[in-house]
């Protein structure tokens, strides 16, 4: 469903990420795990077109998208659940979910029947959420956060979700929910890309992962062999 | 003693009117800045241009009441333009460069105007009725009226636009997060280009509204864009309502001082606010306390 | 492609003789050629000279939008008139003219360079305008909008005519000229230009963002001020509206045009600002430099068509503007009544497409030209000193708290680094150490607690205060001054020594060969390796390291490891974040650990490794996988 040739992207005068080709298909669960300043994020901005790459293609349902600005990616159905959560503070848990679907509302005229049906969806999926509705986004804890930045994705209904360090900033407890929640999401068939510093939760969680390290891919495979692989502790720590 | 206390009670009141026009250009810069962080520094000329359309319109025929909407939307035009020309890039590159660009634009808006319609002030035919209103005393001219109805409506159809469509919304989402609006298939440079039009409309508006009542010339602008900007940094970029009571307060402040220390020193209250809250309490404009990231 | 000349000069040797020569030839000028008007223009060209070098101060040096220079020079020109109406001595009028622009000037300054981008261009402009107000309000003084007229004076006992007043004013411009110069390529000068590049990295370094825009400021409205002293003498009649809004813009034309960050360009700017209005009135010459600039504009967009790109607004936008200054020319029916506009098409299209200006861009094409000998560089000394440490406690944070809207960043976290100690601080991602160090520097104020370096109290919140107290630090993301060769970050930074003992802290971190190389053009590596480089130049009590192997190659790391160890046994105290935990292992004497803003562990690097707080911390924790835990835990150990 998504592919990655050879990319190679940065900011400044050097290339974070180099030749980094991946693959993700239909319905699996796919991770990208490494240390800090590893490239992860820089790679996760090329694929859903917030950062230009230098070079290499990018394909998404078999069409070119390299280039192509991050609104027009996100309308095709790649949508970032991005790296700290970006809530839109000043706006309520409910204008921030409903912008999740603005490319299908209508811009005048009365857009909250028309998304009703997601609204409840995903108040049945995080219902804490629904007690928060009419809550500043900015007032919610970092978890709250993380869940109404998952619900906005999920309200785009898209085809591939793409969550950029889920856990980061978060106590653990807060975690354990934060993959709870994306397992159920994977549970229901979407194509999900996550990007990870904690090595274990993401293997644990993932049919297939790529270990990066300063910019370039070092190990791939089957989660449930990389987790038993001592390689992959060595790179992780640097 | 009652006669002098009312006489300066009548200065006030109608500088107060007057000054929600000043509010009204000022709730421009507050779109344009809560968009992309950039303010029009030719906003005044924006103003000048749209009276200056309305008085030709005028000339050609159309009634006042068809002239507005119309003048509305070249400034809109012109909004959008400002945006496209002068902003667009400096943004791009995160650099401050439009201030420059919007003060060239500007200047090249009222040379534009000097050779279009002359170097002359010239005056407004006046579409309302002769006569006043009688509050305690106190006279309201209808034009007075005008502008005050004017300015509170046009601020308060767009905060209406903001609040309750989806548009308004996306908008005030690019204002909070550019790139998180972008994921979430919003088009930052569309929303931002949208403001810069809504922001010229209104500039257009103030300069129809306001010119019955002075003259309309190349002169008003620069004048116009440093008083709002005095309501602006005054008030604060937050509220639309702070903005208006700012407005009020400068109008008054300006009738006042003319009236009492002479024509020549009219001005001079907004100026000394301006340097005042700037070196006081400069968030009040240009963003709350930013937190440096490093 | 072209071909290169190799002079044996130096290019600032080629650029002193190239002054000289133009002071020369401008200076016999009237004695060739007999014209009273040219000889106006030249003076007035002089003149506009001295006031653009002024206001390259601010706009060009500073970067900053400086509205306020025309009625500074309309001051400077009052005061001067006003002092010789009470016949006081030229040269004293001139110093007059001088204060009555520096002293207002400074005034404004103070507030004012506190405030950023637009906030300082509408400080500066409401001084402007309040100063027109004030020139025409006070009747009494200034004679108000009747204008002010006065008789040129004598030098002494010698009569100025218009020959002897263009040399003293071509003297003048020289002396500003040549004094400019040197400040601006000084010590000073790259200050300026650090504190352009990163603010922050400037403070932090104890250099001082403040002290340095305000005296920039001065230079320039001092420069107004005796511009405007030249100028109430050569006309001899002032007018509160001639230095208003319409002249400040046509000086930002001048110096944008002309070239900013470069006295030629101000000159180049004075000279275009001069000849302009005469240009207008010939319809022919001025269409023919019109069209002339549009077929230099026209090449860049014309290339990237011809490599099948859409060309960017970059390139596009001058041709517009030029092609409307073209239009005007030849099918206005009275140019002169467009100039303001035609200044704005121009002034347009530089901003836009010429950024360096004309000045900038003849540099650039002359480089490429010609070679210009390097300077030569001193040999290495100095080196890594003992610290001469406070007694007890290098660093002692006590109970510092910390919250950005809501978010505990720092909670209650005591941290006591023991003098010669290299403490590392470690734990994930988003737990606070940044903040931390932050709090310690004094790039962020504390909500409560209290910090003590080696015994001092620096102000909270202030960046300089921690430097004086003897703090330096590195930054997790680069701040590197962008615009300065590796040497110059250096020899900014020093508090004492010369290009020698820079030189030695190059040695240090091993980038003495690449010490002529500009920073934007350093790798990664090297410009993190520079960042230690410029924070040892400040002869820090504590050494703060961000994450200073982040992103680094494994040869990198291993040279870091060797510089950290080489600072260690010079005794420096050293707080170091990292995560790699082979490089803090190796490294540290103890180690503190954070998660989720509070401290959760503090011991030896073994110890902390142990703890299994720690490993939950990092690793996180899933009742699910207990075996992978185990497994990985036990590869820690």
């Amino acid at each position: 469903m998504l592919k990655a040739e050879n990319l190679c992207a940065g900011y400044g005068g050097d290339d974070a990420i180099r030749e980094i080709s991946i693959e993700v298909s239909e319905g699996s669960c796919v991770a990208l795990v490494g240390a800090n300043g590893a490239g992860k994020s820089t790679l996760v901005k090329s694929l859903c077109g917030l950062l230009a790459p230098r070079s290499g293609k990018i394909f998404f349902d078999e069409k070119e998208i390299t280039g192509l600005p991050a609104s027009e990616i996100a309308r095709r159905g790649l949508c970032l659940c991005p790296e700290g959560r970006r809530v839109f503070g000043p706006l309520t848990v409910e204008e921030n979910l409903l912008l999740g679907a603005y490319p299908r509302l209508p811009s005048f005229g009365p857009f909250r029947k028309a998304a009703s049906e997601e609204l409840k969806h995903i108040f049945d999926l995080f219902p804490k959420l629904e007690t928060r509705r009419s809550q500043q986004a900015g007032s919610l804890s970092g978890g709250e956060q993380q869940m109404l930045a998952i619900g906005r994705v999920l309200m785009a209904r898209p085809r591939l979700m793409l969550l950029d360090e889920p856990s980061m900033g978060l106590a653990p407890v807060v975690v354990k929910e934060v993959f709870m929640a994306i397992r159920s999401l994977r549970n229901s068939g979407i194509t999900i890309l996550l990007s990870e510093q904690f090595a274990r939760s993401a293997l644990v969680i993932s049919d297939k992962a790529y270990i990066i390290e300063r910019g370039k891919v070092v190990l791939e495979g089957a989660s449930t062999d990389l987790a038993k692989n001592p390689a992959v502790i060595e790179a992780y720590l640097g | 003693m009652n006669a002098e206390f009312l006489a300066l009670a009548q200065m006030a009141v109608g500088g107060g009117l007057m000054g929600m026009a000043y509010a009204l250009v000022a709730y421009g810069f507050q779109l344009t800045y809560a968009a992309g962080k950039a303010v029009n520094f030719g906003q005044g000329e924006l103003v000048m241009l749209g009276a200056f359309t309305g008085l030709s319109l005028i000339g050609i025929g159309l009634p006042y009441w068809a002239a507005v909407p119309v003048a509305m939307v070249a400034g809109a035009a012109l909004g959008w333009f400002v945006e496209r020309a002068a902003v667009r890039l400096a943004l791009q590159q995160r650099n401050e460069g439009w201030i420059l660009l919007t003060i060239i634009v500007g200047l090249f808006g009222v040379s534009a105007a000097e050779n279009i319609w002359g170097r002359d002030d010239k005056p407004f035919p006046v579409p309302w009725p002769e006569g006043a209103l009688e509050f305690f005393g106190i006279s309201v001219t209808w034009p007075e009226l005008a502008i005050a109805s004017g300015a509170l409506g046009i601020m308060a159809l767009v905060e209406l636009a903001k609040r309750y469509t989806m548009l308004g919304i996306a908008v005030q989402a690019v204002s909070a997060d550019p790139d998180a609006a972008e994921l979430c298939g919003i088009r930052s440079k569309s929303a931002i280009s949208l403001s810069w039009a809504v922001s010229g409309a209104a500039a257009a508006f103030a300069g129809t509204i306001i010119a019955p009542v002075t003259t309309v010339g190349p002169t008003m602008a620069a004048a116009l864009t440093l008083k709002a900007f005095s309501v602006a940094v005054v008030a604060g970029l937050d509220s639309g309502f702070g903005l208006v009571l700012a407005g009020i307060a400068l109008g008054s402040a300006e009738n006042l001082s003319g009236f009492l220390l002479g024509s020549g020193w009219r001005e001079a209250p907004g100026l000394i606010l301006l340097i005042l809250a700037l070196a006081l309490r400069p968030q009040g404009i240009f963003g709350k306390k930013i937190i440096r990231k490093v | 492609m072209l071909v290169r000349v190799n002079l044996g000069l130096r290019e600032k040797t080629a650029e002193r003789v190239m002054r000289l020569t133009l002071f020369f030839c401008l200076a016999a000028l009237p004695l060739l050629w007999h014209g009273e008007y040219a000889l106006g223009l030249l003076t007035l060209m002089a003149v506009y000279g001295v006031l653009l070098i002024g206001l390259d101060a601010t706009v060009g040096y500073l970067g900053q939008i400086n509205l306020a220079h025309a009625a500074l020079f309309g001051l400077g020109a009052y005061g001067a008139a006003l002092a010789i109406q009470s016949e006081v001595p030229l040269p004293l009028a001139l110093l007059v003219g001088i204060a009555a622009a520096l002293i207002p000037g400074a005034v404004l300054a103070l507030p004012a360079l506190r405030l950023e981008g637009p906030q300082f261009a509408l400080s500066t402009l409401s001084f402007a305008t309040l100063t027109v107000i004030f020139l025409n309000e006070s009747e009494s003084v200034t004679n108000g909008a009747l204008g002010l007229s006065i008789i040129r004076p004598s030098l002494f006992t010698i009569v100025l005519n218009s020959t002897r007043f263009y040399w003293l004013c071509l003297l003048v411009l020289f002396v500003t000229w040549w004094a400019s110069q040197l400040l601006l390529r000084s010590r000073f000068g790259l200050a300026i230009e650090a504190l352009r590049d990163s603010p922050t990295a400037t403070d932090a370094l104890g250099i001082g963002t403040l002290r340095h825009k305000i005296l920039a400021f001065a230079w320039g409205s001092a420069l107004a001020g005796l511009a405007g002293a030249l100028h109430a003498i050569n006309f001899g009649y002032l007018q509160p509206a001639a230095f208003g809004y319409d002249l400040m813009v046509i000086l930002l034309l001048g110096v944008v045009f002309g070239g900013r960050r470069n006295q030629w360009g101000a000159f180049a700017g004075a000279a275009v600002v001069t000849m302009l209005p005469n240009l207008l009135s010939n319809r022919t010459l001025f269409s023919s430099l019109v069209t002339f600039g549009c077929l230099l504009a026209i090449v860049s967009p014309i290339r990237t068509l011809l490599s099948r790109k859409m060309p960017s607004f970059r390139q596009t936008a001058p041709v517009a503007a030029m092609g409307g200054a073209l239009a005007l020319a030849l099918f206005a029916s009275n140019v002169e009544e467009w100039r303001k506009g035609i200044f704005a098409l121009f002034l347009f299209a530089a901003v836009v497409g010429l950024p360096d200006g004309i000045a900038g861009a003849l540099t650039a094409i002359l480089r490429k030209v010609i070679c210009f000998a390097p300077d030569p560089l001193p040999v290495a000394t100095g080196g890594i000193q003992p610290a001469k440490n406070g007694a007890g406690l290098a660093l002692q944070a006590l109970n510092l708290c910390k919250s950005f809207g809501g978010v505990k960043a720092v909670d209650n976290v005591t941290l006591e680094i023991i003098t010669g100690e290299t403490h590392g601080l470690i734990g994930p991602n988003g737990s606070g150490k940044t903040t931390l160090v932050n709090l310690i520097s004094g790039l962020y104020k504390a909500d409560s607690g209290s910090v003590e370096i080696s015994g001092v109290r620096p102000i909270p919140g202030s960046l300089m205060s921690a430097c004086s107290a003897g703090s330096a630090r590195t930054f997790q993301n680069l701040q590197p001054f962008s615009g300065l060769t590796a040497l110059e970050s250096i020899m900014v930074c020093q508090r004492y020594g010369g290009i020698s003992e820079a030189m030695g802290w190059l040695h240090v971190v091993g980038l003495e060969a690449k010490a002529r190389l500009r920073c934007s053009e350093m790798s990664y590596g090297d410009l993190r390796f520079l960042e230690i480089a410029r924070a040892l130049a400040t002869r820090p009590y504590v050494l703060m390291l961000d994450e200073p192997a982040a992103g680094m190659s494994k040869p990198d790391i291993i040279r870091l490891v060797d510089l950290v160890t080489s600072i260690k046994r010079a005794g420096i105290t050293i707080l170091l974040i990292e995560h790699h935990q082979d490089v803090v292992a190796e490294l540290c004497d103890r180690v503190s650990v954070m998660d989720g803003g509070q401290l959760i562990a503090l011991g030896t690097s073994d110890q902390v490794r142990r703890n299994p707080k720690v490993i939950e911390a990092y690793l996180g924790s899933d009742e699910t996988a207990i075996q992978a835990k185990s497994e990985i835990g036990a590869q820690l150990c």
